[in-house]
């Protein structure tokens, strides 16, 4: 597949924070979802980066909600899991499944 | 109900794309700002803070992508709810759209070359100038000595006020200040010294020198082979030991190892190397390029070397001692010393120097005004650079406003113009790397050879960041200012206004005060420019009152050991003089310690006529030892009595010839032949008047002729003379002649290069005309910015009003009156500019006026000058566009847009 379906370690975690808000998650929110599931500081601007990137990939889709007072008056863009997003971090995982397995089993090899 | 920072929000608006992004990451923002204020109390400024670091970042990295994104994405694309969040750059787009967006800036930048092709050509001729005048003071000026810690040495000097400004002191006193004072932790004397070298069958002249072992010690040099000199064998030491410096050690003994400890004979006398100096160590003034040193042959102890103020002295600071400290403590030593020592008198002071500021010297001030003259230069770049760039950006409003209305971010032309900046300062910052390394050489091509450092000047990579900075940052700045001006406000005014003239008040106030500045500053220059320049006239017009073609001069150093007495070396002079005299083509030949054009000056000392009040003030007088002939020989008449002949000798009465400037002092109203003259300071010696010379015009316009007293060297004669030959026929020949003869006389004489005086009255022109020439080609360069500048302003002031000429001249105005329409419009800005410039260029007069010797602070003739030259400059300028103007065909100019 390519570039498109490598997933980095920020995208893991924005796209599992998305998909845990269940596409009511916005910037503040799937910040904060993060920084307290995550014991790293994710800064807004690494945050909307990646946000941008994995839209790009057409990983995420985002949406205007209507504007509320709480944020002088803006809107919200909430972001929702595409199925080809759900598909990657899938991938990923499944990937990654494999390749601690493939660990597992050299430890044993070595240690039997 | 607190809200972040308006400001860092507006930053924020600047930078974010212009869709949904922006708004939802405010909001976001504006949402974790109020979480962080919330509950805490004091925790607003925190937020505060964080809301700033946020936004910067946000804002730096937007910029960032959309530079490099910016061409994949084409231009105008409305921001349509489909595009909200699509993003700004595909990672693997940016450097395929930043190679885009170069090439649609190149397109936009060759398309107008009546904006690029003078800002490339300001921002290039500025740069080069100003990066190589900074190279060469900073490589002078600033760099340190090439010495370990050398800005922690500093030189000690007795001062005098009949003395001048030299910095020099003797053995005596420097010894008693290494041995008490505790601000130096080193202190130690060097002179030049020269010497013959024999190594078995032949000697050879050396450029030797004297340093004691302290001195050595103070500056921190280490041998490369042997040792340095110890404390003992200071003064008349059994031990006569040498060191070699590494060039001549590689030059005359092939680098060979095995010279340490070899017996050489130095002017007569065996001395052992005992070391070699390290490659590439030297010493500043005369003490450069010394080849063999050897520790100073007199006892610094004894009271007859006390007032030897011969040596240069060099210390270096203790551990947390300064300047100020070494001073006061080492002048409270002298007053101390001066109660023990009669050759320290009351008017003799202490004064301690860092080395550096002795070595530049006279430079300094020199090199200052160049700094400032490059300064100068800058600033009229800038202000030339910033008006084109206003211009433009002002032009291009339209254009702007008519895209952003379409739905273009205005992030992305910021971004599009920064480009355009960007590239155009570096193709400037190009011409200019590759133009100073060229100007530097030229500069260093043009220098005197007097010029302290100048071998060590290099292009200076720091210099040329220095300079591509600033012009990066102004080129930007002033870039991008026009189109941040551009409110929404605006745009609609724009947009109505593209039939008017379309620019606001406060841009053509802005472009004005520019254009004020920019002929203030160079009327500054040219003024300044024109001041050295007449100065350098001054110099160039001295009349010496003799000629001096024809005349050659040698120094000849006669070795103190082989003579025991004054009787002994006086027939050696004149042996020496009648072996030149035989010399074929030579007319007449005379010897002087010291004279006009051959350098040397023994001093001065105060003078008593007799008859004067011995406690009165004392006149001073410089003295000179001649031989006969001497004036005639130079070609000075006397206008009184006689010359020195051979029948003044040792026996007969001492006599004296002085100058009139002399006479004129001594006896104003009376006949100075057969009067006496005692001068207490040089043991009470005195001396008959018989005759009385005509005085030499001082060379340096501006000073007074001093008064000069000379005595004959066949009574009080010295070692040190100056043979001084005129002569028909081939100088050159001539020169290595008069060496053989004087070789002949005595095969120890140590003798300087021979000289023609017309090639050392062109010397000491060298100096004034490459500060002039200097000075003269920044007001040139200053003149062509101003010109370039005031023209392309004026023109683009004159383009944009095309449809109002049109206008004006089908109600009937005529080509002439659209002239002076154009030319009252900017007749009033230049004036303005002109005056502030005159003003300026009094007080950079009066900054400057130690340069410029024989020309008064305030110079008429250089501000009017400056000011005529920068008037028709300016209407050159102004008057190209009015023409244009005044010819435009009606019809055509009134369908013309902004």
């Amino acid at each position: 597949m390519g570039r498109a379906s490598y997933l980095g370690e920020l995208e893991q975690m924005v796209l599992w924070a998305v998909i845990r808000l269940g596409g009511e998650g916005y910037g503040a929110s799937i910040l904060e979802a993060l920084n307290e599931r995550v014991d790293r500081r994710v800064t807004p601007g690494a945050l909307y980066a990646t946000l941008d990137r994995l839209e790009g990939k057409g990983m995420i889709q985002s949406r205007l909600a209507d504007p509320e007072p709480g944020r002088g008056g803006r809107r919200k863009r909430y972001m929702d899991v595409t199925s080809e997003g759900r598909a990657a971090l899938e991938r990923t995982r499944s990937e990654w499944m494999r390749v601690w397995e493939g660990i597992d089993l050299v430890t044993d090899a070595e240690s039997g | 109900m607190p809200r972040p920072p308006r400001a860092a929000e507006a930053l924020l608006t600047l930078f974010l794309p212009a869709n949904g992004v922006r708004e939802s990451v405010l909001g976001d923002l504006h949402e974790m700002f109020l979480e962080r204020v919330r509950g805490r109390p004091g925790a607003r400024t925190a937020a505060t803070r964080w809301y700033w670091g946020q936004a910067l970042r946000l804002a730096g990295g937007y910029a960032v992508r959309r530079i490099a994104g910016n061409g994949a994405r084409g231009f105008g694309t409305p921001a349509s709810p489909a595009e909200v969040g699509r993003p700004e750059i595909g990672g693997g787009d940016g450097m395929r759209g930043m190679i885009r967006q170069l090439r649609l800036s190149t397109r936009s930048l060759l398309k107008s070359p009546g904006f690029t092709l003078p800002a490339l050509f300001i921002l290039a001729v500025g740069m080069t100038a100003g990066t190589a005048i900074f190279t060469v003071v900073d490589s002078i000026l600033l760099r340190p000595l090439d010495l370990p810690d050398s800005e922690r040495l500093v030189m000690v000097c007795e001062d005098h006020p009949r003395q001048g400004d030299v910095c020099i002191a003797s053995p005596g006193n420097v010894e008693d200040f290494r041995l008490s004072v505790s601000s130096l932790s080193e202190l130690g004397i060097v002179r030049g010294w020269p010497f013959t070298l024999g190594d078995g069958g032949e000697s050879e002249g050396v450029r030797g020198g004297l340093a004691s072992a302290s001195a050595l010690r103070a500056v921190g040099v280490t041998p490369a082979l042997g040792r340095l000199f110890r404390d003992d064998e200071h003064g008349p030491s059994d031990d006569k030991v040498i060191l070699l410096s590494h060039a001549y050690w590689s030059a005359r003994f092939g680098a060979d190892s095995s010279v340490m400890g070899r017996t050489v004979s130095l002017s007569g006398v065996s001395h052992e190397v005992v070391g070699v100096l390290p490659a590439g160590f030297d010493l500043p003034f005369d003490l450069a390029g010394i080849e063999v040193w050897k520790p100073p042959h007199v006892d610094p102890l004894d009271p007859e070397v006390r007032d030897w103020r011969g040596f240069r002295a060099i210390g270096r600071l203790a551990e947390g001692s300064n300047v100020a400290a070494a001073a006061s403590e080492l002048s409270r030593t002298y007053s101390a010393l001066a109660e023990i020592h009669e050759s320290i008198d009351a008017e003799w002071r202490l004064r301690v120097q860092p080395l550096l500021r002795v070595v530049v010297g006279d430079t300094r001030t020199v090199l200052l005004a160049f700094l400032g003259a490059a300064g100068l230069l800058l600033l009229i770049v800038c202000a030339n650079v910033a008006n084109l760039l206003l211009a433009r950006g002002l032009n291009r409003r339209r254009e702007i406003a008519v895209r952003t209305a379409l739905g273009a971010g205005r992030s992305r032309l910021v971004g599009e113009i920064l480009v355009e900046g960007l590239l155009l300062s570096a193709a400037a910052s190009a011409i200019a790397v590759l133009g100073s390394r060229s100007a530097v050489a030229g500069l260093v091509s043009l220098a005197p050879p007097g010029i302290p450092r100048l071998e060590e000047v290099s292009m200076d990579v720091g210099v040329l960041a220095f300079v591509v900075v600033l012009a990066v940052v102004v080129t930007l700045f002033f870039a991008t200012l026009p189109a941040l001006r551009v409110s929404s406000w605006e745009l609609s005014q724009a947009l109505k206004g593209s039939a008017r003239s379309g620019r606001d008040s406060g841009s053509r106030r802005l472009q004005s005060a520019f254009v004020v500045t920019e002929l203030a500053l160079s009327v500054m220059l040219v003024a300044g420019a024109a001041m050295l320049t007449r100065s350098f006239i001054e110099y160039a017009r001295w009349d010496p009152g003799f000629d001096p073609e024809r005349r050659l001069a040698v120094s000849a150093f006669f070795d103190p050991g082989k003579y025991a007495s004054r009787s002994e070396f006086v027939p050696v002079i004149r042996r020496g003089e009648e072996m030149i005299a035989a010399l074929p083509g030579v007319v007449s030949v005379a010897t002087a310690s010291a004279g006009p054009l051959f350098g040397g000056g023994d001093g001065a000392s105060p003078f008593l006529v007799e008859g004067a009040d011995p406690s009165g003030p004392a006149p001073s007088a410089r003295w000179f030892d001649i031989g006969p002939d001497f004036f005639a020989t130079l070609g000075v008449p006397l206008v009184r009595g006689r010359e020195f002949t051979e029948s003044d000798t040792q026996e007969s009465p001492r006599v004296a010839i002085v100058n009139e400037a002399f006479a004129r002092i001594a006896w104003p109203a009376e006949d100075p032949l057969g009067r006496r003259v005692r001068l207490p300071e040089i043991g009470g010696l005195e001396l008959e008047v018989i005759g009385v010379a005509a005085d030499v015009a001082p060379m340096e316009p501006g000073e007074v002729t001093y008064p000069e007293i000379y005595w004959s060297n066949r009574q009080l004669g010295r070692l040190a003379t100056f043979y001084l030959v005129r002569a028909e026929g081939d100088l050159t020949s001539l020169s290595s002649e008069v060496q053989a003869a004087l070789e002949r006389t005595d095969p120890d004489v140590s003798l300087g290069t021979p000289w023609t005086l017309s090639a050392e009255m062109g010397r000491a022109l060298v100096r004034p005309r490459f500060q002039a020439i200097m000075l003269v080609s920044f007001a040139l360069v200053a003149l062509v910015l101003a010109s370039v500048g005031v023209y392309s302003v004026v023109s683009y002031a004159v383009a944009n009003r095309t449809r109002e000429v049109g206008v004006r001249m089908a109600l009937g105005a005529s080509g002439n009156e659209i002239l002076s329409l154009v030319v009252r419009s900017t007749a009033a800005v230049a004036g303005l500019g002109l005056v502030l410039g005159l003003a300026g260029a009094a007080l950079v007069g009066r900054l400057v006026q130690g340069l410029t010797p024989g020309v008064s602070a305030i110079d008429p003739i250089s501000l009017s000058g400056a000011a005529a030259v920068l008037t028709v400059a300016t209407g050159a300028a102004v008057l190209v566009p009015a023409r244009r103007a005044a010819r435009l065909d009606p019809t055509v100019a009134m369908r013309a847009e902004d």
